[in-house]
């Protein structure tokens, strides 16, 4: 009986296709993603169990010290946005070098009157720049003052604050104040990160003590 | 690597005097591009979804304006959480700060079984547990996780209503001693 004989095939696949893809999805990826953008300050945020995703909103951000920065995330926005807030305040003069360097900046901390110095740092002596934040005191509230601008340039952007952990309620109350009082906003987020231990005990009611 | 030899190369150059130029494959082993790429997919994926931060909602009270547009309310109804200093929390029923009570954030014997514990007790007495008011405020001493910690607790035990405010002076008089000497612990709640 003669042996069947197997003929030996090539165990090597052509993997042109899988290449094809993977490039194709790799490109989508890059040029969809975007980028964390530099921050002015480190800020360590709180935990909570919110899993409410944002996008598309301006930031009000509080430091340790208890300092408020304003970002927003597209940059035509901010172009209008400084238009908007020099039309309000004339005698603050910029030119076509300071308005540039104001798009770029994705977070800042400076009140107006410093505006002008501020933006015409290199970018190494802005990086070594101190910004002192933005005033929000309630004579004068300049932090209301670009929440209601930005909300003319775009109505239905939402405003999320992003605290630190161990800043101050007190700055935190200022920036709602400015919120509410200035910029009439009643609604807005506050921005988290999701924690470990709270999600466990969801809807578990530990049987409260019963003893009064 | 993942190909095994199975053409007979070479070993034919000896019989011929010629030195012909060995024919080469025009393929390339693509293996480890795939790799690479993948590995970059990977990589640009994570980044772009963990990227989008996560965000709770807090709705503020519009001021009213006139006396008639202040909402009154049954004070049975309501609990207040007074975030103090250290991460500590106040608490008490109603709308008279006489008998304030220390607690912490935990998830056991905390502020939380606190909640539950009111929530209950309106439960019996009106048939529902979201008629239940929380109210939260906060001393100058609180920081900004106390606040975030707060209104996560109202989450997680589904209090439809609650509110933020700022702390009235009788309540700061109370907490500077200590709860008008009520500090209970919360076993002996």
């Amino acid at each position: 009986m003669p042996k069947v004989k197997i003929p030996r095939k090539s165990t090597s696949i052509d993997m042109t296709a899988m290449c094809d893809v993977s490039f194709l999805l790799l490109t989508f990826f890059m040029l969809t993603s975007k980028f964390r953008p530099a921050e002015a300050v480190a800020i360590d945020i709180p935990n909570s169990r919110s899993q409410i995703k944002l996008e598309g909103v301006m930031t009000i951000s509080v430091s340790k010290e208890g300092t408020a920065f304003f970002s927003l995330s597209k940059r035509e926005d901010r172009e209008q946005l400084l238009e908007r807030m020099l039309n309000l305040h004339p005698e603050i003069k910029l030119d076509q070098n300071q308005k540039k360097a104001f798009m770029g900046l994705d977070m800042f901390g400076f009140s107006l009157a410093d505006m002008p110095q501020v933006l015409a740092l290199n970018p190494e002596q802005y990086k070594a720049y101190q910004q002192k934040g933005i005033p929000m005191d309630s004579a004068q509230c300049e932090l209301g003052e670009w929440v209601l601008q930005t909300r003319y340039v775009d109505q239905k952007m939402k405003v999320a604050i992003k605290g630190d952990k161990v800043s101050n309620i007190k700055s935190i109350k200022k920036v709602i104040y400015a919120l509410t009082e200035k910029a009439d906003i009643h609604k807005f987020n506050l921005i988290t990160t999701l924690s470990g231990n709270s999600v466990a005990t969801t809807n578990e009611p530990t049987e409260p003590t019963e003893s009064k | 690597m993942a190909e095994l030899n199975t053409a007979e190369g070479g070993g034919k150059k000896k019989h011929g005097g010629k030195t012909r130029s060995k024919k080469m494959s025009t393929k390339v082993d693509l293996t480890p591009m795939v790799d690479l790429a993948f590995l970059l997919i990977t990589f640009f994926m994570l980044t772009t979804t963990l990227n989008k931060p996560n965000a709770m909602e807090l709705n503020m009270p519009k001021k009213a304006e006139t006396p008639d547009d202040k909402v009154r309310i049954n004070q049975e109804l309501l609990l207040n959480i007074i975030l103090d200093k250290d991460n500590a929390v106040w608490w008490y029923e109603g709308d008279v700060a006489s008998d304030l009570k220390k607690t912490v954030f935990a998830n056991e014997k905390g502020i939380r079984d606190i909640i539950y514990w009111k929530q209950k007790k309106l439960e019996r007495t009106y048939g529902n547990k979201d008629t239940m008011i929380c109210i939260i405020k906060a001393t100058d001493d609180a920081n900004y996780e106390n606040m975030v910690d707060a209104l996560d607790e109202m989450d997680i035990t589904g209090i439809k209503r609650y509110a933020m405010q700022d702390v009235q002076p009788p309540e700061l008089e109370a907490i500077k001693n200590g709860g008008k000497g009520t500090v209970v612990n919360n076993n002996g709640l």
